[in-house]
């Protein structure tokens, strides 16, 4: 008989993979069976049933990373794939910045030189854009999301599908009621409504948006900061998200690594732009601040 | 000394770790929680299943391992097992492994001795 531990966390396991249903059913049943199996072995050792299923489910780590870990490797076609389309992949996404800067009205302003660049190439070629499906994800670190950006509207675009993860503990160490902080700060702003709100085992709160609510966010984001520059706006939303946390809480959320914000295929390419400004921001700090 | 030494074989065992799986399955199809017992058995070290299953994707996404599901008992089973890849991966990094002892031991088994007739 199943351990409703163990269908907790293949849920949230499956909620993070970037995989089709067939290939997350298998994950799932494969690592079902070893749990089981674990908790045969450890029952018949005389462990206490509780502690055998924590046991067995603490071997596995923690669900995202493992659900990331696992990614890795069925992506590898993928990746292929994507590296074959690339040209076609950059053509698309210039496409869609030229959409944005047209959509983001509080950015219009100071658009930079990039951007403009990128909005001349031909929107034709968006149809050769492999895209994932919509319940495909990639794990990425918040903390890298405070870089600086230099091309806004191609980045934030890339948002789609976004997904904010907060840990409970975190939220507890802070004094912050899960629930205020986040279900209701969304509902209370009345500009995003998650499509889920999960809770799994490891007390990690999943938060996932449409494209359509992400643009809301974005929009509200933009009017909040009345900036071009993707980080800011980054911010902006994620304090809507994370509610009553105030901005000292916030930042040391995000100095522990308590945010994650996930994305698809498209948001692991922004990040990793992200990324990249990021070091190159730390390598350079006198020029950054200079700037 | 004790956790250095530790250290020292938790990251030999992870350097290893392919080639280790790869000779598992070389007696045959395995599935994922017998590896796990079978990595334990042969070389003292704990490989979380966290991190095995990542790996055994990582092998069959290579091409050097091969995946079936057994589906006639109530609880479905996915067994592993050596492709022609895998096979002759393992007969190239176990050369390789061989030659790198043999030569750690040409100069780390005099540097031994040498130290004792010292002491």
């Amino acid at each position: 008989m199943p351990e409703d531990e163990f269908e907790i966390y293949l849920t949230l396991l499956a909620k993070t993979l970037r995989l089709s249903d067939a290939q997350r059913d298998a994950i799932a049943a494969e690592l079902r069976d070893h749990m089981e199996a674990r908790l045969r072995e450890l029952t018949l050792q005389g462990v206490e049933r509780e502690d055998a299923i924590e046991t067995a489910l603490a071997e596995f780590g923690d669900a995202s990373a493992l659900a990331n870990d696992l990614r890795g490797a069925a992506s590898k076609t993928t990746t292929r794939r994507i590296v074959k389309t690339s040209i076609g992949t950059l053509a698309a996404c210039c496409a869609i910045a030229l959409l944005f800067t047209y959509t983001l009205p509080s950015q219009r302003a100071g658009i930079p030189q990039n951007a403009s660049t990128l909005a001349q190439t031909p929107a034709s070629d968006t149809d050769t854009a492999p895209r994932m499906g919509p319940d495909e994800y990639i794990v990425v670190d918040l903390r890298r999301l405070a870089a600086p950006a230099t091309s806004p509207r191609y980045d934030l675009e890339k948002l789609a599908r976004l997904q904010i993860e907060h840990k409970a503990s975190a939220l507890r160490l802070d004094s912050v009621n899960r629930e205020l902080a986040i279900k209701e700060a969304l509902r209370r702003e009345g500009r995003v409504s998650p499509l889920e709100v999960g809770e799994f085992e490891n007390e990690s709160v999943l938060l996932q948006f449409t494209i359509q609510e992400l643009e809301a966010l974005i929009a509200y984001g933009s009017e909040q900061v009345d900036s071009s520059d993707a980080a800011d706006v980054l911010r902006a939303i994620e304090r809507v998200a994370l509610g009553r946390f105030d901005p000292r809480r916030y930042e040391l959320a995000q100095l522990r690594g308590d945010l994650i914000i996930r994305g698809d295929e498209e948001v692991f390419e922004a990040v990793s732009a992200f990324v990249k400004a990021y070091a190159a921001h730390l390598e350079a700090p006198d020029k950054a601040e200079n700037e | 000394m004790p956790d250095s030494t530790e250290k020292s074989q938790r990251d030999l065992f992870r350097g290893s770790l392919d080639l280790m799986v790869l000779s598992v399955l070389a007696d045959g199809k395995q599935y994922g929680y017998a590896i796990q017992k079978q990595l334990h058995l042969h070389s003292g070290q704990k490989v979380q299943a966290g991190s095995l299953y990542p790996l055994l994707h990582r092998l069959e996404a290579d091409g050097l391992i091969r995946a079936t599901w057994d589906k006639s008992s109530a609880r479905e089973r996915k067994w592993y097992e050596l492709t022609p890849a895998g096979e002759k991966k393992l007969r190239k990094s176990a050369a390789d492994w061989q030659a790198y002892i043999a030569r750690l031991q040409g100069l780390v088994l005099p540097a031994v001795r040498r130290v004792a007739s010292q002491s």
